[in-house]
């Protein structure tokens, strides 16, 4: 560092960088899938899709979030929100998270980066940050490609809805991707610690149906999905901005207490 | 101030001492070896006094900063240079891509000039480097920002000799403009060429701290000598000749002393073939140091890059 440098997320920017191929991919093809999913929801007949919802198990209904699949905010919620968005983009990002860490011990790389001029601390913060370019485009797509898409098909659906439904998954994307991180300061090995991310995910956004009517229904609140809930902001047009911030604030000390762990952590290789 | 000041560091891993109750300085403006053979802990004491690892007992202070200190050791590290072991990259980028990013973050001061040196391709991906490549750019990085004090581990490995002697050159240049290198190999040969002051390390301890002259003159060369009527001839009684084996007209020997009177008296007996080589560094550990096994634990000691 030369005298009076001043440190502006470089590598948070780097790190981006190096992902922006991977983030046009993604947010390409989890575009088209989503197009693609409202072309097939054009050509099913609607009375078909009401019996469907009525023919799925209770259980069912709940953990792949359906309320109903035969309205445009319905198909959304259940087909693109629940599947995509909270179970394909929430596992997906504390993957790759796990990673963040994880990859660079495991491949030599970090003992160069910790003898950068930054704490450790600094370093953890920056990678995660790097991930909000993702987090952000693919969502922003989505709201663009969602709008467009519905009204290519004769549908519309209500902006403000659909840009909140957006705007709320990112909390709960950066929540994913903070547990993947605090796991990526545990482990050494990068292909366990993504396992491991990948797997915390879905137990997390299956636990609550296994504890209902356990009397351990608490237990539903430690999965962030309980403060997420797309069907609602689609269907009914509500939401609950509390339940982002408690969202935010369970990331921020996920990240504080990641950065702890990496700062007292040997870098074995 | 030192450069380096290591005081009672012995890093234990739980299954193995990595290194033992280790003690020596590193003065500003000298070359200092760190030498011993794969195994002996050199990598660990390195990435200890980097702040990579946490000592188990003891300190080590870089330019003066403790390196336990974090916020303290930000401070300095703009000028430490770092070339380890094992190079990692993100193997995706160009290496011209990756200086960029080293530049935005410590500065890069010396890069033109250091690419006129060393010249990896920089415009190719990482992954598509030969491993001489990745070693010219983990040079060219250590140096870049124009670092006070440089480590090194192993820094001619992958290296073809002609780039080694570049290099060696390149290191004693530097030395001169004021910088202080701490170089660790396991080749004898390389530390006497280049560096000032040797410490040597084996099974986790230091077994010798000292000038590289009197490493010279202790380790002597491996002669292997051919004489006519060779079977009948007696060398023991020239001075500095130790631990002679005769194979036929044919003998070996340690020789710590001055050539033209060795050559003198081997003249006597008529040379057919002589050979004259660096010591293993094992054997210099035998004759200079004890027997290579007496510090042995268990065994199981880890290899240089834990």
């Amino acid at each position: 560092m030369v005298a009076g440098r001043k440190l502006m997320f470089e590598t948070a920017q780097y790190e981006a960088n190096q992902r922006l191929r991977w983030t046009v991919g993604l947010t390409a093809s989890v575009s088209l899938y989503v197009a693609f999913l409202l072309s097939y929801f054009q050509s099913l007949p609607k009375e078909q899709l009401r019996s469907a919802v009525d023919a799925i198990p209770q259980v069912m209904l709940e953990v792949f979030g359906i309320v109903e699949l035969s309205t445009i905010e319905g198909w959304l919620a259940a087909e693109v929100y629940n599947f995509v968005v909270i179970w394909a983009l929430g596992i997906y990002f504390a993957y790759t998270a796990a990673g963040l860490i994880a990859d660079d011990i495991e491949h030599a790389r970090m003992d160069l980066l910790l003898l950068l001029p930054f704490s450790r601390s600094r370093l953890l913060a920056e990678k995660f940050v790097s991930l909000f370019v993702p987090i952000i485009t693919v969502n922003g797509a989505l709201v663009v490609v969602i709008y467009v898409a519905a009204l290519g098909i004769g549908e519309s659906v209500d902006p403000v809805r659909l840009v909140m439904a957006h705007v709320l998954a990112i909390p709960y994307l950066l929540i994913c991707a903070a547990i993947g991180i605090y796991l990526s300061t545990l482990y050494d090995r990068v292909t366990v610690t993504q396992r491991i991310a990948a797997g915390i995910v879905v137990v997390l956004n299956t636990i609550r149906f296994a504890a209902s009517g356990t009397g351990l229904a608490w237990i539903a609140y430690i999965s962030p999905r309980a403060y997420y809930d797309p069907s609602a902001i689609l269907i009914d047009g509500t939401y609950n901005v509390t339940f982002a911030f408690i969202l935010l604030v369970a990331t921020v000390v996920l990240v504080l207490v990641s950065q702890r762990r990496f700062q007292r952590r040997d870098i074995n290789r | 101030m030192s450069a380096i000041t290591v005081t009672d560091l012995t890093k234990d891993y739980g299954t193995v001492l990595g290194v033992d109750s280790l003690s020596f300085t590193v003065e500003k403006g000298e070359i200092f070896g760190f030498l011993g053979p794969n195994g002996a802990g050199k990598t660990t004491t390195i990435r200890t006094i980097l702040g990579l690892l946490d000592p188990t007992t003891g300190t080590a202070t870089v330019l003066g900063t403790d390196v336990s200190d974090e916020d303290a050791f930000i401070g300095v590290k703009h000028q430490i240079g770092y070339l380890p072991a094992e190079l990692g990259f993100n193997e995706a980028v160009t290496g011209n891509a990756l200086l960029d990013y080293y530049a935005s973050v410590k500065g890069d001061q010396r890069r033109t000039e250091l690419l006129e040196l060393f010249t990896p391709p920089l415009n190719q991906p990482i992954r598509e480097y030969s491993s001489g490549n990745k070693q010219l750019l983990g040079i060219i990085q250590a140096f870049m920002h124009d670092p006070d004090l440089v480590v090194m581990d192993e820094p001619t490995s992958g290296l073809d000799p002609l780039n080694q002697a570049q290099f060696n050159e390149f290191i004693r240049d530097e030395k001169e403009n004021g910088t202080t290198i701490f170089f660790s190999s396991h080749v004898l040969s390389e530390v006497r060429r280049v560096c000032d002051r040797v410490g040597i390390l084996r099974e986790g301890r230091l077994v010798g701290l000292e000038d590289i002259e009197s490493l010279v003159n202790r380790s002597g060369k491996r002669v292997r000598v051919q004489l006519i009527d060779g079977e009948s001839v007696d060398l023991s009684a020239i001075d500095g000749v130790i631990d002679i084996t005769t194979m036929g007209d044919e003998m070996q020997f340690t020789y710590a002393g001055d050539y033209t009177t060795l050559f003198r008296q081997l003249a006597n007996y008529g040379i057919l073939d002589v050979e004259i080589s660096e010591p293993p560094l094992e054997d210099v550990f035998m004759h200079y140091y004890g027997d290579p096994d007496s510090h042995l634990t268990d065994g199981s000691r880890e290899e240089t890059h834990v």
